[in-house]
């Protein structure tokens, strides 16, 4: 017993040490490889010409849609959870539930989209169908941030607008709401990174191997950088030189750690400046 | 003889199965001061808090009974809480600026009527701030933050926010108890410039402070109004034997 008590802390320093050395193993891999094959004129130019730039859109597009649909939503349902709902079993319900799908596999999304918004309400694969399935498996994460966000907001201010004669839907959009922002904007991007870089989903609700050119409605199909670098790993196995391959990882990779970043960035200042 | 602003009769609040108060039967005069003393955990918050409903903000309150201001029932389905709270307003115990600037802490009262215009605005910020002395501390930097006001100050933000919606009347839950002696004195000189215009009622846990400024005093203890009366008989010849022990200093 006294040798486990003795090693415990040298065991558990170096287990702290494996996802450290996983997270640098990954990052100069892809880095070491994706370098030689990035620049402009690959993010810049046409899929026809060597490039991605059909899938940066679409990426763009994607999320910004999939934000602007689940954003107001996920924040308009925390304000009802968190300062209107009675707690009852029924909310309670509705908040274990959102939590748990959360943790949703991404596939699940996928064919819950598919079936949904392809097929019955017949918007085929399309940007269409494939916003309103990730803006789906955005909103258990911007509610849950946004509950949290607004129940950090103390009781001390909700009161002093209340007892200054404002309504309550006053007292939120004009205090609880600005107070919380930070905190849900810091949910509403670990959403945008949660799908940002998400593949399964939208391969089968908006994607086409034969898409080209950039969709000129919603409706029509997309490219993303998961969905084309899926398709190079896939079926254009050993058609593809490595670069190239790596090259597109390199910029999804960067694409979603500045989201995380920001995130983090988001958090970290709302913590210093909050002085209630 | 004094006219009275707000009456309470057989007043009951329950906090889920907890009777906090029971049958309070008050009387609070206009344009005086009334101080409402107690030990802990008496029901002196709860009694002020149910003076403009900001009670039934707390979950699994009741109340029972009537509570009149100038005769009409505030408990009533005609009267709007936001309404009632423009004409009795609140500071509570620790300064509460809301996030925003001291102009629009000021300003937020009459912002969220509907009043925009910005000659109106100004005016009625700075007569606020005025009243509540702190005027020419902060009119070159109205634009600060309200939290870079020290403690003290913040607390007469709070009073000049309350003011400037114009309330009859200002409940004050023991508004100097984060407060250091100086900023405690300089509220408490406000408060009596105050009374000019408004009722005020004022929770306590100061016993000099009641002295000090108080009008009037009710004492409370458990939930029960023991006695009220001008603060002089309170103090120096009460009824109530219970009244005595606690202004001696006996339980507290």
């Amino acid at each position: 017993m006294r040798g486990i008590e003795r090693l415990t802390p040298y065991v558990t320093s170096a287990l702290s040490l494996i996802p450290l050395a996983a997270i640098i193993a990954l990052t100069s891999l892809i880095t070491y490889h994706g370098l030689v094959g990035l620049s402009w004129r690959f993010v810049s130019s046409s899929i026809l010409r060597g490039g991605v730039y059909e899938a940066v859109i679409g990426t763009l597009l994607l999320f910004s849609g999939a934000t602007a649909i689940a954003a107001p939503l996920g924040v308009l349902a925390a304000v009802y959870l968190v300062e209107y709902a009675p707690r009852s079993w029924f909310t309670e319900l509705v908040e274990r539930a959102v939590e748990n799908l959360a943790g949703v596999p991404s596939i699940l999304y996928g064919l819950f989209g598919f079936t949904l918004f392809s097929k019955l309400l017949g918007f085929g694969i399309s940007l269409l169908s494939g916003w309103l399935t990730l803006a789906c498996m955005m909103l258990p994460i911007i509610v849950r941030s946004s509950q949290e966000a607004l129940r950090m907001v103390p009781k001390s201010i909700r009161e002093a607008s209340l007892a200054l004669g404002a309504s309550k839907w006053t007292t939120i959009t004009r205090c609880i709401l600005p107070a919380a922002a930070p905190g849900i904007a810091t949910g509403v991007i670990l959403g945008v990174c949660r799908v940002a870089g998400e593949t399964a989903a939208i391969l089968l609700t908006s994607c086409f191997y034969t898409m080209r050119g950039l969709p000129r409605s919603p409706l029509d199909p997309v490219l993303s950088l998961t969905y084309y670098l899926y398709i190079l790993i896939v079926a254009k196995a050993g058609d593809t030189p490595l670069e190239v391959i790596f090259a597109l990882s390199l910029l999804l990779f960067l694409l979603v750690v500045a989201l995380n970043s920001t995130a983090l960035i988001l958090r970290f200042r709302y913590r210093g400046v909050k002085r209630w | 003889m004094v006219r009275i602003k707000i009456r309470t009769n057989s007043l009951n609040v329950w906090y889920g199965d907890s009777h906090v108060l029971q049958d309070v039967k008050l009387a609070i005069p206009e344009g005086r001061i009334t101080a409402i003393i107690g030990p802990s955990g008496c029901g002196k918050t709860t009694l002020l808090k149910s003076l403009n409903r900001m009670v039934e903000l707390i979950e699994g309150a009741r109340v029972e009974g009537r509570v009149l201001l100038d005769g009409r029932d505030i408990y009533h389905s005609d009267m709007d809480p936001a309404e009632l709270r423009r004409r009795v307003g609140m500071v509570f115990q620790k300064p509460n600026p809301l996030p925003m600037s001291i102009y629009d802490n000021v300003a937020y009262g009459l912002r969220v009527r509907g009043i925009d215009d910005r000659a109106i605005l100004d005016e009625a910020v700075e007569e606020a701030l005025e009243r509540a002395g702190l005027w020419s501390e902060v009119k070159e930097r109205l634009r600060d933050s309200a939290f870079n006001l020290s403690i003290g100050q913040q607390q007469r933000l709070c009073i000049a926010r309350a003011l400037a919606v114009g309330p009859d009347v200002l409940l004050l839950d023991e508004p100097c108890s984060s407060l250091d002696p100086i900023s405690t004195s300089r509220i408490e000189s406000l408060l009596t410039r105050l009374k000019n215009d408004l009722t005020l009622v004022i929770v306590t846990h100061n016993l000099q402070q009641a002295k000090r400024i108080a009008d009037y005093t009710a004492f409370l203890y458990m939930g029960r109004l023991v006695e009220m009366a001008s603060t002089e008989e309170i103090f120096e010849n009460p009824r109530e034997e219970l009244t005595r022990n606690y202004i001696e200093g006996r339980f507290g």
